[in-house]
């Protein structure tokens, strides 16, 4: 009956409808239509908010990008891929951002394997406490950190009384102070989704798993993990993809010695009002988010990233 | 009562809940935020509101983005904005700024070099060595010592932007004060980089300046005057010499295309006056472009003594040249972000 293509679900009646002298053929073409219209009328709100808000403004980047003084120009990209500074304010976006997702990954992952298997109360405890520090500004953490890690925070001069440092500023001012800040502002975007996901775990299969005679650890690495392997992904993915744009933190926690893509942008913004060099620069942070994002589609299918299927 | 409510409201950012009243214009300021905008707002915005029967609709931002933006866009939609002077000047280079009538504003007791055809003076802030008083027995005194880490020890703090720090750079490679501009960015660079593996922290804000100094573990800074004040008042065991400071000063200017262009003339003139300028320097611990507030009577001789543009401090420091950076910035600022990603 229905024809409307991927929009619809197929219907069991699909095939009568192209049945040729089937008595009411015609109206039933004409119910199709009328869906069709429907559907299509009900995906118009969104579509407009999608064109307006999305497609059109990463469409004006990309012009931008390919604009100087008044006419088109591959300068811009030249000068990232060129210039020593842009790659080393790239090639530090992306060594950051990948040992935030790291770091987030091996603590978000017990974290969330314990909150998965603690009764109702407990977990709710528990989220509440990653929950917490996710709803209080950046900015404030941020100042925060720069109290705790400096040179009369509380962790330094303990570390140098023991003996373990004589830099008072091993921890600020420099990657490991920003990574630090990092990982506390991105890890409850690694333990949410994976915790969703260990959430609806069937724990019946490490039982199963436990009865065809697996000790504990095996049945954790071949069957617990390789099921979680989506919610590692979909954590992966949103932290790497929100740590290549971070700035309040590395401008912040890096003490002018970290600077990462969107650093530069803003600059660029605003001491030069060079749209076509920031846009060229936003251009290439998409870039890199799209491709992390198409390779972990690939690597565990869409659907599953995107929480579609299970 | 009445304009001066409407006029504290306005600063207040609720402007645009009023009703419009009869006879009261409201000019869309754009300047600094913060402690700042509430010191503009005392000594300027109320007491010229009332005078003049202006209202305020306020921005805060500290830089020209949204301005050139709507200039792009044909659609000017401040009248009077506050910057420091060499974005006044690169702005005022770029066509963004009305040419200003000296007949209606006086700027004869001005700092030479503190006003153009297109801006004029506010405040007079000046970057300049702070240091630890009870880490530090032997301060340098100047941006050559500040350099001398043998001589000098101590944690050491500088600003993340070119304005300033090359013209500090230089100084510390012997340019006397009076030889800076034109600047050799070569030159100002190398030096940079002699400092830098002794450089804990580059701040990029006045606040947290201020915060590398009062719990941040930082002995040595160059930054501005009224930060080194303020984190004083806080208890910080800091003082600070104004010997090689480096003045930048804040300015105004009319947004080119404003339907209110007279009325903007004319408020710039009160702004230019002694006596707004000198209750600004008052409440802020910032000097003044108008070098007559000295004669208003407002300031103590104490506080006085402390302003950069006090007569003994003035002599002691250099001015920052908007001119020079209005034709320079894209370049020396790209050479110093380039320097600080290598």
């Amino acid at each position: 009956m229905s024809t409307a293509g991927s929009l619809i679900p197929p219907r069991t009646q699909q095939h009568q409808a192209a049945e040729p002298a089937a008595p009411n053929a015609v109206a039933l073409a004409r119910q199709g239509r009328r869906d069709r219209l429907l559907v299509l009328s009900l995906l118009l709100p969104a579509g407009a908010l999608l064109l307006a808000l999305l497609i059109i403004p990463v469409g004006w980047l990309f012009y931008l990008s390919l604009i100087e003084g008044g006419e088109y120009s591959l300068v811009h990209y030249e000068r990232i891929w060129t210039m020593r500074s842009y790659q080393n304010i790239l090639w530090t976006t992306v060594k950051i951002s990948v040992i935030v997702t790291v770091i987030c990954a091996v603590v978000g992952y017990p974290t969330a394997y314990l909150l998965a298997q603690l009764p109702g109360p407990l977990a709710a405890v528990g989220l509440a406490m990653v929950m917490i520090p996710f709803w209080i500004s950046i900015l404030v953490r941020t100042y925060a950190w720069l109290i705790l890690l400096g040179a009369r925070g509380p962790i330094v001069p303990f570390l140098q009384q023991v003996g373990l440092t004589d830099n008072p500023f091993l921890l600020l001012y420099n990657e490991t102070g920003t990574i630090i800040g990092m990982v506390h502002v991105m890890l409850p975007f690694f333990i949410l989704p994976l915790y969703a996901n260990l959430r609806s775990f069937d724990w019946n299969l490490m039982h199963a798993a436990a009865s065809m005679g697996a000790p504990p650890t095996s049945a954790f690495f071949r069957v617990f993990l390789p099921m979680s392997l989506a919610g590692i992904w979909a954590g992966v993915v949103l932290v790497f993809v929100q740590s290549i744009g971070f700035y309040v933190t590395p401008a912040l926690l890096g003490g002018g010695r970290v600077t990462m893509v969107s650093m530069k942008i803003a600059s660029n913004i605003q001491e030069y009002f060079d749209w076509g060099a920031a846009s060229a620069l936003g251009v290439v942070l998409l870039l890199i988010a799209s491709s992390i994002l198409i390779l972990a589609a690939r690597l565990i299918g869409g659907g599953q990233l995107w929480g579609t299927t299970r | 009562m009445r304009p001066a409510l409407l006029a504290t409201t306005a600063a207040l950012g609720l402007a645009a809940s009023l009703p419009t009243t009869a006879g009261a214009e409201t000019i869309r300021y754009m300047t600094a935020g913060g402690i700042y905008l509430d010191h503009i707002t005392e000594a300027f915005l109320e007491p010229i509101g009332e005078k003049l029967g202006v209202t305020w609709s306020i921005e805060t931002s500290d830089n020209d983005t949204l301005i050139r933006l709507e200039h792009a866009a044909g659609a000017p939609t401040f009248d009077i904005v506050e910057f420091g002077a060499s974005q006044c000047a690169r702005g005022a280079a770029d066509g963004l700024y009305e040419e200003l009538d000296f007949d209606i504003i006086d700027v004869s007791d001005f700092t030479p070099g503190s006003y153009s055809d297109h801006f004029v003076g506010s405040t007079i802030f000046s970057t300049v060595l702070g240091y630890n008083t009870e880490n530090i027995a032997n301060p340098p005194s100047n941006w050559a010592e500040f350099w001398d880490v043998e001589n000098f020890p101590g944690t050491r703090s500088l600003r993340r932007t070119a304005r300033h720090m090359l013209e500090g750079a230089l100084m510390a490679d012997g340019v006397p004060p009076e030889e800076v501009y034109p600047m050799d960015l070569d030159r100002a660079i190398d030096s940079l980089g002699r400092i830098r593996p002794h450089v804990t922290a580059w701040w990029g804000s006045g606040a947290e300046a201020q915060q590398l100094v009062r719990d941040g573990g930082i002995d040595l800074i160059w930054t501005f005057n009224a930060r080194l004040d303020s984190a004083a008042a806080d208890g910080a065991p800091i003082t600070y010499t104004f010997n090689q400071g480096i003045m930048e000063f804040g300015c105004w200017a009319i947004v080119k295309g404003t339907r209110n262009k007279d009325l903007a003339m004319r408020i710039l003139a009160e702004f230019a006056k002694p006596e707004y300028q000198a209750e600004m320097a008052r409440l802020s611990g910032y000097g003044a472009a108008n070098m007559a507030i000295f004669e208003t009577g407002i300031i103590d001789a104490e506080t006085a003594a402390t302003l950069p543009t006090a007569p003994d401090n003035v002599n002691r420091q250099l001015l920052l040249d908007a001119a020079w950076w209005a034709e320079n910035a894209p370049e020396a600022i790209e050479r110093f972000d380039q320097f600080m990603t290598e």
